[in-house]
């Protein structure tokens, strides 16, 4: 790093949308060859500050420099121009194309043909410098998210990138493939790359980076030097009087209580094999676990290896194909998805957005999805509105969801408390199992705590919970056990004094 | 011998009224914009271009003008579809509706009612040495202009979408607008410029009716092909060499259900004019597990 060079500078960026004020007046500077970490708590506006240096968003008002001179960034042609790369958070390579493909995509030249013989050469020689290599010819969509990583810093690379932003690269990667990541990160700074490192984890900002800023409600904490800093003075940066402890994953710390688990199993699935849905899917082979009574059951695993389908298995068991689910000892194999939540059992889905809610429907509509057909909310077959509102709104007050009233349309709502109208939902009625997936994907801490509490009080009272994440921190800090997926089969079960990142990582890579 | 030859010859002059519309539909489709008003652009584009063709006595003014109403269709659907953000469907139906209406409209107003239908002016037919003395295929080769554009803009296509890198940026738009735009491509552009030349192909499409299928503008000339030609698209899985084989097929049915209607059959010929909609589908149905969509297909794109 040298301290004397400022690549990069922001001065007094703000940005809106709509109402909400996305950042504030923020001041932002790089060092030439620096890993800086970008750190804040979800919704803080680390995306939104890089997507403006990216060319994404414009901004409202500011001004951005590089090497002293003020620019103009409308596009991310603009950007790319500069010598500014980003890698963003959800792949953007187009997943019907070869990586190499990919890689050359949208490059500037009068060649008119599409031999890439010349480019293949660069583009190997390239990767190979930094131990980035993947495979030229596949095609992206059959690639692991971490290969997909590597095609992304190549690509930002090979069109001359000198700042590169990464964006919470770290989500979608096992423990020892950020080993990795920060070798090939390290080697870049080496030849005069500046990095942006966004993370809501402090150990990675501490393990990885030279310098760090923390955003806070879109404002400018400060920016330290790591090695002057420690844990304890980041966290009171980014979540300054909010009154959680939090772990140094930026995750909530929470007491589990010692509950006893029953002898026999709430729910116990029994070899069960699934054929996929639709082309994308995975197929479920053999697939066998018990839940106890008051278990967090925690499933690990790369997105998009038979999660979901476990998931819908269960709640929808006439998909399966071999084997057999029993709800305290009573097979529901032969189940529809309705009787088989009578038997006390709900799901939460992966995407909130799409698969949990009717986004234009209004809290009370949302509130009563799934329970619509139950006697209690009826008058003579037809919906009771007056009793289903008054159950709204104490759900509104008793899982503190943040509304004008029952009536708002759902899709308004952020992302915390979407998640606490879906999960109050499930928690109308009295469960023997809640299936969830990723429910604290994107969400602040508050709503994360509030999650994690809702979780803790199932396991209180009994209730099983099957609990699937890709967060491995998040898993092994909840979960009683952790079983892992890889490729739609249960590769291996571990208990709580078994948990091992690296472990339970190469598992989940199908190492 | 000769009766085989002229079959073919007059399934290859059919093929390019489906190919044209098909190969416009499939182009603005690889940028994510499904335009499916392509029946309303035959039919305005019929209209306009024979008018301006009969009154100049020039064919090519007349294909010059279908080509820019129907550019004007597309220009009309994707500037409203970015700017307004209407949604395309909606904006598809629409421009049908408008343009079945100012279809006769137009002629109407210029033309009116003549005793004796006015007549198009000659499309030149070319014999392309050699080629055109094979037997039977020969008559590939034996063809008015547009035929020959039609191959013409097939392989032009093709090459472009699957040979170019500009092809490959443009195909990445319609698989992926926000991977295409956070490389640097400009999808609005290429938006505005693939559902215009989209448009301008099923405008010529359009003034190919009138020109050379009847010799005159009638009522509802486009009679359905614009809606078939979507299903072409479709069956094709968005590639245009794909498009003219269903071309091919599409007209081939059509000029074998115009046969059975001529050689005097008892078979009622209401039911021979449904054979062209119902194979599409049966096709569809068949190839319903095989066809491949763009995956932005008919999605709006914007980044905020």
């Amino acid at each position: 790093m040298d301290k004397n060079i400022t690549v990069l500078e922001t001065k007094n960026i703000s940005k809106s949308f709509g109402k909400v004020k996305a950042l504030k007046d923020v001041n932002f500077s790089l060092y030439r060859g620096e890993i800086h970490g970008l750190l804040g708590e979800n919704g803080a506006g680390k995306s939104t500050l890089m997507k403006v240096l990216y060319g994404l968003y414009s901004a409202d008002q500011g001004d951005i420099f590089i090497n002293d001179n003020k620019v103009n960034i409308s596009s991310p042609l603009d950007s790319i121009k500069l010598g500014i790369g980003m890698i963003h958070q959800s792949s953007t390579l187009v997943p019907e194309f070869t990586a190499l493909e990919n890689v050359i995509l949208g490059i500037e030249g009068k060649k008119l043909s599409l031999d890439l013989s010349g480019e293949r050469i660069k583009v190997k020689k390239l990767a190979n410098e930094f131990g980035l290599d993947f495979p030229l010819d596949v095609k992206v969509k059959n690639l692991s998210a971490g290969i997909k990583q590597k095609v992304e810093i190549i690509r930002a690379l090979y069109r001359g990138a000198k700042i590169l932003i990464l964006d919470e690269p770290t989500t979608s990667l096992v423990e020892n493939e950020f080993d990795q990541l920060l070798k090939s990160i390290k080697a870049l700074v080496a030849e005069g790359v500046t990095v942006v490192f966004i993370t809501h984890k402090i150990r990675e900002v501490l393990q990885a980076c030279d310098r760090a800023s923390v955003l806070k409600d879109g404002e400018m904490m400060g920016t330290v030097s790591t090695t002057n800093t420690t844990k304890e003075e980041l966290v009171e940066f980014m979540f300054q009087n909010k009154d959680i402890d939090v772990t140094d994953s930026a995750l909530p710390v929470i007491e589990l209580p010692e509950v006893k688990l029953s002898k026999e199993p709430v729910c116990s699935v029994k070899n069960i094999s699934v054929k996929a849905q639709d082309k994308d899917g995975v197929n479920l082979q053999d697939i066998s676990f018990d839940i106890y009574k008051g278990e967090i059951f925690g499933i690990a695993g790369i997105s998009g290896n038979g999660q979901k389908e476990i998931a819908e298995a269960i709640i929808n068991p006439r998909r399966i194909n071999q084997g057999d689910i029993f709800i305290n000892g009573e097979s529901i194999a032969k189940l529809k998805t309705i009787e088989v939540f009578e038997k006390g059992l709900f799901y939460t889905p992966e995407d909130r957005k799409k698969e949990a809610i009717l986004p234009s429907g209004t809290i009370t509509e949302n509130m009563l999805l799934g329970h619509h057909r139950e006697k209690r909310f009826q008058h003579n077959g037809i919906l009771n509105w007056n009793k289903i509102t008054k159950e709204a709104q104490q759900s509104i007050r008793e899982f503190q969801v943040k509304t004008p009233d029952e009536k708002t349309p759902i899709g308004d709502l952020s992302g915390g408390n979407i998640q606490r109208v879906v999960i109050g939902r499930a928690l109308i009625n009295e469960l023997n199992l809640l299936i969830t997936h990723n429910p604290t994907s994107g969400l602040d801490m508050g709503s994360v705590e509030f999650v994690f509490n809702k979780l803790v009080e199932l396991k209180e009272n009994n209730c099983g919970v099957l609990y699937i994440n890709e967060d491995l921190d998040e898993l092994m800090l909840i979960s009683d056990r952790i079983g892992v997926v890889h490729a739609g089969k249960l590769v291996a079960i571990f208990t709580r004094e078994q948990y091992d990142k690296y472990k339970i990582g190469s598992l989940m890579i199908g190492g | 011998m000769g009766q085989l030859t002229e079959l073919i010859s007059q399934i290859i002059t059919y093929t390019a009224i489906y190919a044209l519309t098909s190969i416009g539909i499939v182009i603005g489709g690889r940028t994510g914009i499904f335009n499916i008003s392509g029946e309303g652009i035959m039919l305005t584009a019929a209209s306009a271009g024979f008018i301006s063709a009969y009154t100049t006595g020039s064919w090519f003014i007349g294909f010059l003008v279908g080509a820019i109403v129907g550019g004007l269709f597309g220009l009309i659907l994707i500037a409203l579809h970015e700017t307004l953000e209407i949604n395309q469907f909606i904006l598809g139906i629409t421009l049908v509706i408008l343009g079945t209406g100012i279809s006769d409209l137009l002629y109407k107003i210029i033309i009116g009612v003549q005793l004796f239908a006015p007549e198009a002016p000659p499309v030149p037919q070319i014999s392309i040495p050699l080629l055109s003395q094979i037997p039977i295929i020969g008559t590939l080769f034996n063809q008015n202009v547009i035929v020959y554009f039609t191959y013409l803009i097939t392989a032009a296509a093709y090459y472009f979408f699957y040979h170019t890198r500009l092809g490959l940026e443009t195909r990445a738009i319609g698989e992926d607008p926000q991977s295409a735009d956070v490389v640097g491509i400009n999808v609005k552009k290429r938006r505005y410029i693939a559902t215009i030349v989209g448009g301008m192909l099923m405008g010529m499409a359009g003034t190919y009716l009138p020109m050379i299928i009847t010799g005159t503008y009638t009522t509802n000339i486009a009679n359905g092909r614009g809606f078939m030609a979507i299903g072409i698209a479709i069956f094709a899985s968005w590639r245009p060499e794909r498009a003219f084989l269903g071309a091919f097929i599409f007209a081939t049915i059509e000029i074998l259900a115009f046969q059975q209607q001529l050689s005097g059959s008892d078979f009622p010929y209401q039911f021979l004019l449904m054979i062209p909609f119902i194979s599409v589908l049966i096709i569809m149905w068949l190839f319903r597990k095989k066809v491949e969509f763009p995956a932005s297909l008919g999605q709006a794109y914007s980044r905020e």
